[in-house]
C-alpha cells in the first residue's frame, strides 16, 4: 500500500528523510500493524473492547509527542532547516489535506471509535477519550498549521 | 462519606482534583503513581464523578458520532493545498523556454572604474626583500607582510627543497583522506607548543580558516558580535556560519558594551533556550592597521559570557614579547581568547592558516571544518617553511620582535602632521606595523580619492625609488573604508630606510596635491 497523491516535487528539491520514510512502500500498512500488535499485548491482560480505549490513550499520547511537540529533525543534513517545525508540519514538505494527513486523522477517529463501542460506551472513559481525540484532531487541522497556541511550545 | 452525586450530574471538588493532580506531581516513587493514575482513573472512569453516564444513556454518542462524521467528511473532501508557496503548478515546457530566452546573465564583475583599467601594476622581477627590482629600478619596499623578513631565507628554501624531494611538491588529499603528511603534524605540534595551547589544527588556505572555524561552531541559532571593520574572510566566516550577526562600531568598546547589553535585555524577555555566543575581532585590523583593545574586550566578554575569537593574521610574529599576537601583548593568557586564528602566509612567509586552542575545539574541527575536510592538504613543503619560520621566530628572530614595533612606531611618528594625509591609529596602535594613511580632507567620490592616492604611489615609485601600494578592498568586501595607501614595516628596515620611506611619502604627497615642497613642517628626525 503506497500512500496515493503525495505532493509533485521539482526536480532537485530537498527531500526531509525524517518524514520521507511515510511514502515508502507498506509505511501506512506498518503503522496499522503497529496499532493492531499494541491492541494484541494489551487484550492479553485487559478486555479486548477497554483495551482499545488504552491503545487510543496511548496512541494519543505517543502520536501529541511525536507529531505535535518535538521540533526539528535528527537528520544533520538540513542544517537547521526543519528545527522550527514539528513533525507534522514538516510532513509532506508543509502540504495540506494530503493523503498521508487524512490517513493520520482518520486513525485516531477509528480508534476512537473502537474504543467507545467496544465497551458499549459505558465501560470506557468517555471524557478521557474524547478530550485525547479532539486535541490530536485540533492539532492537525490545516489552519494550525504552524500555530503555537498561547505560545505553548514555542521554543 | 460524602454523598455520591446523582448520575448524569458533572460534579466537581477542586480540592479532589488537586490532591490527585499533586499525588501525581510530587512523589514519584512507583506506589504514589499508581495510587495516583487510580484514583484518577476512579474518578473519570466509568462510574466516576466525572463519566458523563447519563450521557451515554441518553444515546448521547449518537451527537458525538454525527458530529465526528462532520468533522471528518469536512477535512477528507478537502483539497490538497500548501499553506505558503504560490506556484504549486510546475512550470511547462513552454515557460521554461521562455524564461530560458528572457534570462541575461548579470556581469560577474562590474565595469573596471577608468582608474581600475588605467591601473599599471609594477612589475617585480626580483624575490622579496627591503630592496626590490620593479619595473627594472631597485626600489625600497614598504608594501610586503614580510614582518621578520623569512621570505627568501636561505636555511628556510634548503629545507623545503629536502621535502620536495622526499614528498614531491602536492600532498594529494585532504588531511583525512591520505593527505597527511609527517611535517604537518610536525607543523601542528610546534605551533600548538609555540601557542601555548593544546592544540593546533591547519588549514591549506589562510582566507578559507576563519569562514572554515566560525560555520564549524556557530549555526543559525547562535550569535556573532563582530567589530564593524573585520576583514573579508571573517565577514564571509560570520555569513556562512548562517548565525545572528550583529556588528559594533569598529573598536568602540562602548558601543560593543551597548551591544552586549542590547542583547542581555533581550534575553531578559525572551525564552528562547541558550545559544553559543561569540565575540569576534582581529588582533591587527587588516583595513585599519589598528589593534583590537582585547584586555578591554576579554574583561566584558567574560562579564557577559561569550567566546572570544581572535584572528591573529597580522599579529602573530609581530605583537608580544614572544610573538604570539596580540593577546599575548596585551597579557591574555592562551586559552583566554578560546579560539584563536592566524595566517601563515604573513610573517612566518609560508602559505595557509591556522587555529590554535583547547583541544575540544581543535578536535571538533577535524570532522566540521569544511576547509579541513573537503580541500587538499597544505604541500609538504609549505609545512617546512612554516617549521623553519617558526624555528626561526623562536630562535634568532625572537630579537627582531622589538625592531618590527620599533620600526612601525618611527614610521608612525615620521608621517604624523603630514599635510593633506592623515595617519590611521592613536596611541595604542603605534606598534602596528601595518599603517594605513588617508586623505585629509577625504574627496566627496571615492573614486577621485583612489586615482589621487594611486598618482601618490606612482609618483613615490618613479621619483622617490619606493614601493607604496593603494589598499584594494574587494566590492564584495561589506567593510566601506576610506581609501588608503597601505605600509608594512618590517624588521629588515633599517633607520634610514623608513626614514627615506617617509620623505619620499611626504614629497610625493605634495606633488600629487599641489602643495609648495618647500613649506614648512616638521620632518621629525631620529627616535623620539
Amino acid at each position: 500500500m503506497q500512500s496515493p497523491g503525495t505532493p509533485r516535487r521539482g526536480p532537485g528539491s530537498i527531500v526531509n528523510k525524517n518524514v520521507e520514510w511515510i511514502n515508502a512502500p507498506g509505511a501506512w500498512t506498518f503503522y496499522v500493524a503497529i496499532v493492531l500488535f499494541g491492541w494484541l499485548v494489551l487484550s492479553l491482560f485487559l478486555d479486548g473492547g477497554l483495551a482499545w480505549t488504552f491503545v487510543h490513550l496511548l496512541h494519543g499520547i505517543l502520536t501529541f509527542y511525536l507529531f505535535h511537540w518535538k521540533k526539528g529533525s535528527p537528520i544533520d543534513m538540513d542544517q537547521g532547516k526543519y528545527d522550527k517545525l514539528t513533525f507534522w508540519e514538516q510532513l509532506d514538505d508543509g502540504v495540506q489535506n494530503t493523503a498521508n494527513r487524512k490517513f493520520f486523522i482518520l486513525i485516531p477517529v477509528v480508534l476512537f471509535l473502537l474504543a467507545t463501542h467496544g465497551t458499549d460506551y459505558r465501560r470506557q472513559p468517555l471524557g478521557l477519550n474524547l478530550g485525547v481525540l479532539i486535541t490530536s484532531i485540533i492539532a492537525k487541522f490545516p489552519s494550525m498549521h504552524k500555530v503555537r497556541i498561547f505560545g505553548i511550545n514555542k521554543y | 462519606m460524602r454523598p455520591k452525586p446523582p448520575p448524569g450530574v458533572l460534579h466537581l471538588d477542586p480540592r479532589e482534583l488537586y490532591h490527585t493532580a499533586m499525588g501525581a506531581a510530587l512523589g514519584f516513587s512507583p506506589a504514589n503513581i499508581t495510587r495516583a493514575v487510580r484514583e484518577f482513573w476512579d474518578l473519570i472512569g466509568p462510574g466516576g464523578r466525572l463519566h458523563p453516564a447519563g450521557f451515554i444513556e441518553h444515546k448521547g454518542h449518537l451527537v458525538l458520532e454525527g458530529l465526528l462524521v462532520v468533522i471528518i467528511s469536512y477535512l477528507l473532501i478537502q483539497r490538497t493545498y500548501k499553506p505558503s508557496s504560490k506556484e504549486a503548478e510546475p512550470l511547462t515546457e513552454k515557460e521554461i523556454d521562455q524564461l530560458c530566452e528572457e534570462w541575461e546573465p548579470e556581469p560577474l564583475y562590474r565595469p573596471p572604474t577608468s582608474t581600475e583599467a588605467d591601473y599599471e601594476p609594477p612589475v617585480i622581477s626580483s624575490t622579496m626583500g627591503t630592496y626590490v627590482v620593479a619595473n627594472g629600478k631597485r626600489v625600497l619596499n614598504m608594501v610586503s607582510f614580510n614582518f621578520l623578513g623569512v621570505a627568501g631565507n636561505d636555511e628556510i628554501m634548503k629545507q623545503c627543497r629536502t621535502t620536495i624531494n622526499k614528498y614531491g611538491v602536492g600532498s594529494c588529499g585532504p588531511r583525512g583522506f591520505y593527505g597527511t603528511i609527517d611535517v604537518h603534524l610536525d607543523l601542528e605540534e610546534k605551533l600548538a607548543r609555540f601557542m601555548g595551547t593544546e592544540e593546533t589544527i591547519l588549514y591549506s588556505y589562510d582566507l578559507a580558516t576563519v569562514p572554515s572555524i566560525l560555520p564549524a561552531f556557530a549555526n543559525a541559532k547562535d550569535l556573532i558580535i563582530c567589530d564593524a571593520g573585520v576583514s573579508y574572510p571573517i565577514q564571509n566566516g560570520c555569513h556562512l556560519s548562517r548565525a545572528e550577526i550583529r556588528y559594533f562600531k569598529h573598536n568602540d568598546m562602548a558601543d560593543l558594551e551597548r551591544v552586549l547589553q542590547a542583547v542581555a535585555q533581550h534575553d531578559l524577555h525572551s525564552k528562547k533556550p541558550l545559544n553559543r555566543r561569540f565575540i569576534v575581532v582581529e588582533g591587527i585590523y587588516n583595513q585599519y592597521g589598528d589593534l583590537a583593545p582585547l584586555d578591554v574586550i576579554y574583561e566584558l566578554k567574560r562579564r557577559y559570557k561569550y567566546r572570544l575569537v581572535v584572528d591573529e593574521s597580522l599579529s602573530l610574529g609581530v605583537l608580544g614579547s614572544q610573538g604570539q599576537g596580540a593577546c599575548e601583548y596585551f597579557g591574555l593568557k592562551p586559552g583566554d581568547a578560546e579560539i584563536v586564528s592566524a595566517s601563515l602566509g604573513n610573517a612566518l612567509a609560508s602559505v595557509g592558516g591556522f587555529c590554535a586552542g583547547e583541544r575540544e575545539i581543535v578536535d571538533h574541527q577535524r570532522l566540521s571544518g569544511l576547509g579541513y575536510c573537503f580541500s587538499a592538504s597544505l604541500p609538504p613543503y609549505l609545512a617546512t617553511a612554516a617549521i623553519g619560520a617558526l624555528d626561526f621566530l623562536q630562535g634568532p628572530g625572537a630579537g627582531l620582535l622589538p625592531k618590527v614595533t620599533g620600526n612601525a612606531k618611527l614610521m608612525r611618528y615620521l608621517l604624523q602632521d603630514m599635510p593633506g594625509m592623515r595617519l590611521h591609529g592613536g596611541e595604542r596602535d603605534e606598534v602596528s606595523p601595518v599603517i594605513h594613511v588617508h586623505l585629509d580632507p577625504q574627496p566627496a567620490k571615492e573614486e577621485d580619492a583612489v586615482s589621487l592616492l594611486q598618482q601618490v604611489v606612482e609618483d613615490a615609485l618613479k621619483r622617490e625609488s619606493v614601493l607604496y601600494t593603494v589598499n584594494r578592498v574587494s566590492p564584495l568586501d561589506k567593510v566601506k573604508v576610506a581609501p588608503s595607501i597601505r605600509i608594512a614595516v618590517s624588521a629588515l628596515h633599517e633607520e634610514r630606510d623608513i626614514q627615506k620611506a617617509a620623505t619620499a611619502l611626504r614629497h610625493a604627497v605634495k606633488r600629487a596635491l599641489n602643495i609648495p615642497l618647500k613649506s614648512p613642517e616638521r620632518l621629525p628626525v631620529g627616535r623620539h
